[in-house]
């Protein structure tokens, strides 16, 4: 992580030369982790004081899920190295069938960031953020986290078991 | 974290009221908002090498809003300064790459295509600026600004629109209005002060204007408004009262006077 103290959210309609690097993506996605969960990044004990973030898990799976700031965050954390998505078409495909059940319930007028996990991770944690996702008047955020969510989590799941054969 | 108003001028005005911009002090980064062609000047006279500003953001692609940008990119491209940021809309990058095609920006700057800038300080809660489209002109790209945590909102160059302003203006805890006192169809301008008095009263006694000319002292103050100071700090998290307050700036400036006037 960079010394910088400030983070770009990027225009969508950036061009290659005023994109954000690779680094800026990451510095403002663990910014962003920092601020939730202290120095260390995944604090669980961190993350209830934060008070917005909700949590459930099975053996193999947990997601933590709520509101951060403006946005509206989803993390999905495998448990265990051996209980996990291996390969980056693994990871892939689990993002790919997450973002099709949540593209039926997020407005069109949000913006989706999509935090995949670094090479050197042991686990392979990945994160959707909706952008402004907090008060948007049209974000259904019950519904969200009553039905779309556990949906999500067993799709997960599923792809963590087929990772494995 | 402190905002202050480097320049609160018009596009036009003369010495030594300074275009319209705006510097925001955090620990380990400084941003001016707008960069007319006396602001680099301005920050060294105010003991700010430009080497300490990370992000340069302008809000319209006038030359008042970037012509001293000119000085940085060519300060960048020598080795004189460090690279800094240049940040900004997609839209408005593209406005500003084809007025000053004279400079390779790209070399120049790290340009940045942004819609916020997230700022984190040790000491007090994050801040995110967002750039927020605003009503100069439907061709143009021009934005204000909000400051979520701060409770600040600063129009930019705007025509009046009383959505707009309920919007953004209605959570903020103070509003920085530009107006325009050149009104001719040639030139798109801000708002006039006539048409800002029309807005409610609760969101006029948060509005300080700013885009005035140098004779500004000669104009009646559009009480609740009144015109905004160069130089003064709008808000600064470490002070106890944290706002640029307006009866103690009535107050201020009413002993100022008394004291001028004592013989």
């Amino acid at each position: 992580m960079t010394t910088n103290k400030f983070f770009f959210d990027e225009d969508p309609e950036a061009k290659p030369e005023s994109k954000l690097t690779w680094q800026e993506h990451a510095d403002s996605f663990f910014g962003t982790v920092k601020v939730a969960a202290g120095d260390d990044g995944l604090e669980k004990k961190d993350i209830e004081v934060l008070g917005e973030m909700k949590t459930f898990a099975s053996g193999i799976l947990k997601v933590e899920y709520g509101t951060y700031e403006n946005n509206y965050a989803i993390h999905f954390t495998p448990h265990h190295p051996k209980w996990n998505l291996k390969t980056d078409g693994q990871v892939d495909n689990a993002v790919v069938e997450v973002m099709k059940i949540m593209s039926k319930e997020i407005p069109k007028d949000l913006r989706v960031n999509v935090f995949l996990p670094r090479k050197e991770w042991a686990l392979k944690t990945f994160s959707l953020v909706v952008v402004d996702g907090a008060n948007a008047w049209n974000f259904d955020r019950a519904a969200m986290e009553d039905k779309t969510i556990p949906e999500c989590f067993d799709i997960v799941q599923k792809e963590i078991v087929k990772a494995q054969k | 974290m402190k905002l202050r108003a480097l320049g609160t001028g018009s596009p036009f005005v003369k010495h030594p009221i300074e275009t319209a911009s705006f510097l925001l002090e955090s620990e380990g980064s400084s941003i001016v908002f707008g960069c007319g062609f006396g602001i680099p000047k301005k920050l060294e006279s105010i003991n700010i090498p430009l080497s300490r500003i990370s992000i340069w953001a302008p809000l319209n692609s006038r030359l008042e809003q970037i012509g001293g940008l000119q000085e940085i990119a060519f300060k960048s491209l020598s080795g004189a300064l460090e690279k800094p940021y240049l940040a900004a809309p997609q839209g408005l990058l593209d406005e500003i790459t084809i007025k000053l095609s004279h400079i390779d920006l790209s070399a120049a700057f790290n340009l940045r295509a942004t819609k916020a800038i997230n700022i984190q300080e040790d000491h007090h809660s994050d801040e995110t600026i967002r750039f927020v489209p605003n009503y100069l002109q439907k061709q143009t790209e021009s934005y204000g600004l909000v400051f979520d945590s701060c409770g600040v909102f600063i129009s930019g160059e705007s025509a009046l629109n009383s959505e707009y302003l309920h919007r953004h203006g209605s959570p903020s805890e103070i509003i920085l209005h530009s107006f325009s006192s050149i009104q001719h169809e040639a030139y798109t301008a801000s708002a006039t002060i006539a048409e800002l008095e029309t807005l409610p009263i609760y969101i006029q006694r948060k509005i300080w204007l700013y885009g005035y000319e140098k004779d500004y002292h000669d104009l009646d103050v559009p009480l609740p408004m009144l015109f905004l100071p160069q130089g003064q700090d709008i808000y600064d998290s470490s002070r106890k009262m944290k706002y640029l307050d307006k009866e103690k700036f009535i107050l201020d400036e009413a002993k100022r006077v008394q004291g001028n006037t004592k013989t």
